[in-house]
């Protein structure tokens, strides 16, 4: 049937009506000014045209629904009508699946299609393809351009009595993508809010011929069928099946339409031009096939009338998003959340309330953080400040023992420069004077040393973690305390490590814990009878654990009973006269605030050691 | 030894710079000194007999200051003794003067002041030497004299006559006048008035 088409035979279907066409175009109204208006036509496009074909074939597609030979057969009756009336074309049909369809538009293969409405409203819409005349079949009684469907399950079945019963029930259709066998009665349950495929224990589809649907659901192996519209009429005509032994659901009633249904009408499979042939040609195709009547010659039932509205069938697809509506994955993401709005709001609030516990307790744990970072930083300024409080206590405690040391470089330097005067009086030559002037210098300087130190001693400024050198603060310690030591008759005997490492520490601060000590220390030995007055200070690495270095200051008194041992590190527990009994209380809180320990021990032969361990530096401070 | 030898200075004091710069003060106006780290080391060359006087620290380790004046009374030394101290307060200075400092004095002090203060007290332990000088010389002419002539001799001093001393003594005037004779001599003195004055200076 397909002999004589050639894809080049296409464009010259229009020099083909230059060709005389209207000289056999019989009996119609419009032949004369058509005439006129097709040889002006084809005048213009004569000079395209540059070889006319004795015969050229109209090609007309048709989906080949139930296979290539069941459609030829079918649409037999309107190829054979047309034959008839343009005797000087090769009517060609050729059937076609839904995917074939969509390529030969595309590449303009084909003159004419019929098809079913879904698949139209897609072709219409990518390949600008427009119906013609729409198809009537003959039904139960009159003819109709309208398909509609029917839902229908056995009336015995007392719990399926509406379409929200259908819930958990299952669904007989021929396919998916059947159009009155299963698009149709699928759109009615949308309406209803029932998702066949969700909603639903299962959808099956069944095939053709659509009777089996029918049969299924009288022997119970579905609980509801969707068929065509009328099907149920034309079988209980035949004797097949008795009415009454159905419910139609949801039933519809539509003037003019007699059949039992369940949805709205659609309109039938329509006959359509594809973009390219010519208007001319179709309207004339159109004619003819209007013409066609069930009861003409060769018509066999088949006839076609006035093009109806496809709307309805977009509208159709639209909400069951298929055909040209087929979602993308992100449309159906959005049409998921559509649906199930009420729950995705839910989730979302959980979502937000979960990211606002969330962002709560981050805030919470931060402010909390902050906090406690405030409050160890004001305990750390409220150390740093008793701490210097402290230190210009001990300072004043001191004084005595550091003025002596500050008055003796003064006197000697005021005993050199009035001797020189003197001497400069009575004439003496310079040169004498190189030794006192060279001793005033020598004194001043220590002088200096002695202020430095107290100052370096006293400042208050604010004391950052710095590297230090445990012997280096031990050693300016007991030289600030050396008149104090060398009055109360104390021999220092100094047992520092060498190359101990580094301490990452407040230096006035850790200097401050060994001056309190030696002071401590100087103080017990005041009450020391008899023995030499020994002061021992030693830095080790720890020996239980040498990440720390550990300072001892051991005295040769006459240590502590148990009692007061034990209190010795508590506030305003001093059996001192003098100061205000902090200084060891604040050095534990010193050497505390650095990660460090420190102890309290008698000797075993007498006296009292106090010993505390810092960590040493790993560097890996900020 | 003699009062007229040139005088020597000592320095005790635990503290080099003090210690050096006294010394060295004390030497540009001409006078010896000796500088001493501690008690113990001045006591190791203690000698008084020389014209001079000690400038002492009060505190220092060991023997402090005070201990060291009271070490010097028990030896009866003459030597004055200035206190020098860098935080002198009222008890410790009242403690000095009672037990015989010659002076208290606080550093750094003036100079003039300082130096006025060694070359009194140079002059005092020359005169104290020269008295001692003196008595001791006292004592070797009593030590001259008989038994009777010190009877004598004592007697004289306390202005009795011939007569009442032959009759407490039991012996005859004539005699009395021999001894008294020989007292006057060997005591190298012409009149009783100054007898009577050596007598009571010798502190019989």
């Amino acid at each position: 049937m397909r002999a004589g088409h050639t894809d080049a035979a296409d464009p010259y279907i229009m020099c083909i009506g230059d060709n005389g066409t209207c000289c056999i175009w019989n009996g119609h109204l419009m032949r004369a000014w058509r005439w006129i208006f097709l040889t002006l036509f084809g005048i213009v496009l004569s000079g395209i045209a540059s070889i006319a074909a004795p015969t050229a074939s109209l090609t007309i597609g048709v989906l080949a629904w139930r296979g290539d030979e069941k459609a030829r057969q079918q649409w037999e009756p309107t190829r054979a009508t047309l034959q008839a009336a343009f005797p000087e074309y090769n009517i060609v049909l050729r059937p076609i699946g839904l995917k074939g369809m969509e390529a030969a538009l595309a590449a303009q293969e084909l003159d004419f299609f019929i098809t079913n409405p879904g698949n139209y409203i897609e072709m219409e819409q990518r390949y600008g393809a427009s119906r013609l005349v729409t198809l009537e079949s003959v039904r139960v009684g009159a003819p109709a351009a309208s398909v509609g469907a029917v839902i229908v399950s056995r009336f015995d079945r007392p719990d399926i009595r509406t379409l929200a019963d259908l819930r958990g029930k299952t669904l007989l259709g021929v396919s998916h993508e059947a159009f009155g066998g299963f698009q149709i009665g699928w759109g009615v349950l949308q309406q209803a809010g029932i998702d066949p495929f969700t909603d639903m224990a299962g959808v099956t589809f069944a095939g053709f011929p659509l009777d089996n649907i029918v049969t299924q659901v009288v022997n119970g192996h579905a609980d509801v069928g969707t068929v065509r519209a009328c099907l149920l009429e034309e079988m209980a005509q035949e004797g097949r099946i008795e009415m009454d032994d159905f419910r139609i659901l949801n039933p519809q009633h539509v003037d003019g339409f007699d059949c039992a249904l369940s949805s709205p009408l659609y309109p039938n499979w329509p006959f359509a031009k594809a973009r390219q042939t010519n208007h001319v040609l179709a309207k004339r195709v159109a004619v003819a096939l209007l013409e066609m009547s069930p009861q003409s010659k060769g018509g066999a039932g088949q006839s076609w009338t006035i093009p109806l509205s496809y709307q309805p069938v977009t509208e159709l697809f639209k909400s069951l998003h298929i055909g040209p509506y087929t979602l993308s994955a992100g449309q159906v993401f959005r049409e998921f959340l559509q649906r199930n709005k009420g729950w995705f709001l839910l989730a979302l609030a959980l979502v937000i309330l979960a990211a606002l516990h969330v962002w709560h307790t981050e805030f919470l744990v931060f402010k909390r953080t902050r906090q406690l970072k405030e409050s160890q930083e004001k305990a750390r300024l409220r150390l740093a400040e008793l701490a210097h409080v402290s230190r210009q206590t001990t300072l004043g405690e001191m004084a005595r023992g550091l003025a002596h040391e500050i008055n003796q470089p003064l006197g000697s330097i005021s005993n050199y420069a009035a001797g020189s005067v003197r001497m400069i009086k009575n004439g003496v030559a310079s040169a004498q004077l190189e030794e006192p002037l060279r001793e005033i210098a020598h004194q001043a300087e220590h002088a200096g040393r002695v202020l430095k130190r107290i100052r370096g001693f006293v400042d208050n400024r604010a004391s950052p973690r710095e590297k230090a050198d445990i012997n280096a603060l031990l050693t300016e310690a007991i030289d600030l305390l050396g008149a104090e030591l060398r009055q109360a008759d104390i021999t220092v005997q100094s047992r520092l490590a060498p190359d101990l490492p580094q301490l990452s520490v407040d230096g006035v601060a850790i200097e401050q814990v060994a001056v309190n000590l030696i002071r401590n220390a100087t103080e017990a030995m005041a009450h020391q009878a008899t023995g030499p007055r020994i002061l021992q200070v030693t830095s080790e690495r720890d020996k239980r654990d040498d990440t720390r270095l550990r300072v001892t200051i051991r005295d040769s008194g006459p240590g502590l009973d148990a009692d007061a041992l034990d209190h010795i590190f508590e506030p305003f527990n001093s059996d001192k006269s003098s100061g205000m009994g902090l200084g060891l209380s604040i050095s534990h809180s010193i050497i505390e605030s650095h990660g460090g320990m420190i102890y309290a021990d008698n000797n075993p032969d007498g006296g009292l050691s106090i010993s505390f361990t810092l960590p040493v530096d790993q560097g890996n401070h900020e | 030894m003699s009062t007229t030898d040139a005088p020597l200075i000592h320095v005790v004091d635990d503290d080099e710079g003090m210690r050096k710069s006294l010394c060295w003060l004390i030497a540009s106006v001409g006078l010896e000194c000796r500088a001493h780290v501690s008690a113990d080391a001045f006591m190791a060359g203690f000698n008084d007999k020389r014209p001079g006087c000690l400038l002492l620290d009060i505190r220092m380790p060991g023997l402090s200051g005070l201990d060291l004046q009271q070490v010097l009374q028990r030896l009866n030394s003459s030597l004055p003794v200035i206190f020098l101290t860098g935080h002198g307060d009222v008890p410790m200075a009242a403690r000095a003067f009672k037990a015989g400092a010659f002076d208290f004095l606080e550093k750094p002090c003036n100079d003039q002041v300082l130096l006025d203060r060694v070359q009194e007290a140079v002059a005092e332990h020359r005169r104290l030497l020269a008295e001692r000088d003196q008595q001791a010389e006292l004592r070797q002419r009593i030590n001259a004299l008989t038994d009777r002539e010190r009877q004598v001799a004592e007697r004289v001093s306390c202005g009795l006559r011939n007569k009442e001393i032959a009759a407490d003594l039991g012996i005859s005037q004539k005699t009395v006048e021999l001894h008294r004779h020989n007292v006057m001599d060997k005591m190298q003195v012409d009149s009783v008035a100054a007898l009577a004055r050596i007598w009571a200076q010798a502190d019989t």
